[in-house]
């Protein structure tokens, strides 16, 4: 219990720092190494290749799920990713390819964000049928 | 008093010389639209960096003997002096198209091509003119036979593709195939194998002599390199007027958002809301643009996926399947690339605007600009610029004109399988390390 406290308060407080929009925001790519899903159950540990993500340049993701609990990898989800504009109401204009390439750990190809300005990317995280989400707004310029 | 007056009124007269300040963020936007990359390679096009590919290629796009009325060229639609395009609003090969002429200029950057992006390769591309009944209105198996018909076409064949299928048995190629015709169904697998392969082949060449239509430097490339440097010479290119035109390019005026990078293009596809402007049959034509273009690319055995690529399991060929179909690509077009734009007017793509500062205009009100439903995107607001600052915007367009390419890549070679001459821009053939 002590652990899934700690463990909560380290991902909160990280992702708190990191949910400012503003100019700088192209940098926050780099510094959402955990962010959590909305119900608190899981753990999204991700960066970009190339980082900060360009506009108009199709870019990697490396996406690691951890229980939020445990800090473990989470070895029996299956995760879905995918992005949008929502100030703009269209998303991207390719379905990520998605691969895993361990225990919780994914590569998402085929990432373009076509247009400068707010994006959200959506991590979904799927375990029993239930799926949880994890999301995070991103500025490219 | 007065000597201050005159200080003043000479610090400003300096700094209209020496051009506008821009933000740290301006000038990191500018520098993102130059300079022009190199021509990216296209994995699945073996040929398109060879220098025989690109000569036969050039000679076939010059080459009026592939239509049906011996009449219509590559180089009918994509005139050269216009930066490959033909000054109509609507195409016209044998008969008029629906869409306006796109230029060819740095063509090769392109990810979709068409309005629709229902190629996404540019040999695929060049495939769609030879059937199309208002292009060349020809058909595969006549095109491959004038190939093998021609001692020069032949011989530039044979020495990079191999040997062609035997054209001179009408019975088995009969004149006039088309690919949807019964005698091309009628026709044994192996041999419409064939004859798509050759055909291929030819595209490929095509797309050769086109990567390599590449423009110079325009004034706005050297005032970038300037920009860059910290040179007052180099950003002397642009005229303080173009300089503000570029504040407002890369600032309030958000062209940007769809106008990006170096060949000011994201590639993709918009729906800008302009209502029809093309009649056929007296009513305008509805065009779906990219709504259409995807099931057409992602269904044709002509593309990147498809067996005649050379890469038909890559990248491009994962996503053009991989690539969405949603509403809002009703009525989405290719976002033109605004390099050399003073040379390819009319403009959109029915052609709906005669100047540049028509298009201006346009997107200054969105007068007559169609309702767009919840469904589609909601980027465009009206600009409300001043005139002033419209005529700022027009001058840096005008700074965008780069020079064509060497003269000898603007007309038909004298012989298309002379392997020399023309080494890709790219490559490091023939220059001095």
């Amino acid at each position: 219990m002590q652990t899934r406290l700690i463990v909560l308060l380290s991902v909160i407080l990280l992702t708190h720092g990191c949910s400012t929009p503003g100019p700088g925001s192209t940098e926050r790519a780099r510094l959402h190494s955990g962010l959590l899903s909305n119900d608190g159950t899981f753990i999204v540990e991700w960066e970009t290749n190339p980082d900060p993500i360009p506009v108009n340049e199709f870019f990697v993701i490396d996406a690691r799920v951890l229980d939020a609990g445990t800090g473990s990898p989470a070895a029996d989800v299956m995760l879905s990713v995918d992005a949008a504009m929502p100030q703009h109401r269209h998303g991207m204009n390719h379905t990520p390819a998605i691969e895993r390439v361990g225990p919780g750990h994914w590569r998402v190809q085929d990432m373009l964000f076509h247009m400068p300005g707010d994006w959200v990317i959506y991590f979904d995280i799927s375990r029993d049928e239930v799926i949880r989400r994890a999301q995070v707004s991103i500025e490219v310029d | 008093m007065l000597v201050a007056a005159c200080i003043i009124a000479l610090l400003h007269g300096v700094a209209e010389e020496a051009g506008i300040d821009f933000t740290p963020q301006e000038k990191r936007r500018i520098l993102q639209h130059s300079p022009i990359p190199p021509v990216p390679d296209d994995p699945t096009n073996d040929w398109d960096k060879n220098p025989g590919a690109a000569l036969l290629g050039q000679a076939l796009f010059f080459d009026t003997g592939f239509s049906r009325n011996g009449a219509v060229s590559c180089s009918t639609c994509h005139q050269p002096p216009r930066a490959f395009t033909d000054g109509r609003s609507i195409a016209k090969g044998l008969a008029p198209g629906t869409r306006h002429t796109p230029g060819l200029l740095n063509v090769a950057h392109q990810r979709w091509f068409f309005w629709d992006g229902r190629a996404d390769t540019l040999w695929s591309q060049a495939l769609h003119p030879i059937e199309h009944p208002s292009e060349f209105g020809s058909s595969r198996v006549d095109f491959v036979r004038r190939i093998h018909s021609d001692d020069g076409y032949r011989a530039a064949y044979t020495d990079l593709f191999g040997v062609l299928p035997p054209m001179e048995d009408v019975e088995r190629f009969p004149p006039g195939s088309h690919g949807t015709s019964d005698a091309w169904k009628a026709m044994d697998q192996a041999d419409r194998e064939a004859v798509n392969r050759a055909m291929t082949n030819l595209a490929k060449a095509v797309a050769a002599y086109e990567s390599r239509l590449r423009g110079g430097n325009a004034p706005f490339d050297l005032f970038v390199e300037g920009l860059r440097n910290s040179d007052p010479a180099g950003m002397a290119a642009l005229s303080p007027s173009a300089q503000r035109g570029l504040k407002l390019f890369v600032g309030k005026a958000g062209c940007r958002q769809c106008h990006s990078g170096p060949l000011f293009t994201d590639f993709e596809f918009h729906n800008i809301g302009l209502p029809a402007h093309h009649m056929v049959d007296g009513q305008p034509l509805r065009d779906p643009g990219r709504f259409d273009g995807i099931p057409l690319v992602q269904k044709s055995a002509l593309s990147a996926h498809g067996s005649f690529s050379d890469d038909p399991v890559g990248d491009k060929a994962r996503r053009t399947r991989s690539t969405k179909r949603g509403q809002e690509h009703w009525g989405a077009f290719k976002t033109p690339t605004l390099r050399n734009i003073t040379s390819t007017a009319p403009y959109m793509h029915q052609g709906h605007f005669n100047t540049l500062m028509d298009v201006l205009l346009y997107y200054n009100t969105l007068e007559d600009m169609e309702l767009q439903d919840h469904h589609q995107e909601a980027v465009l607001k009206p600009l409300n610029l001043d005139e002033a600052e419209l005529a700022d915007l027009l001058a840096f367009l005008h700074s965008l004109e780069s020079p064509l390419p060497e003269e000898s890549l603007l007309q038909a070679p004298s012989r298309p399988h002379q392997v020399q001459e023309h080494p890709h821009p790219d490559s490091n053939e023939g220059v001095e390390q």
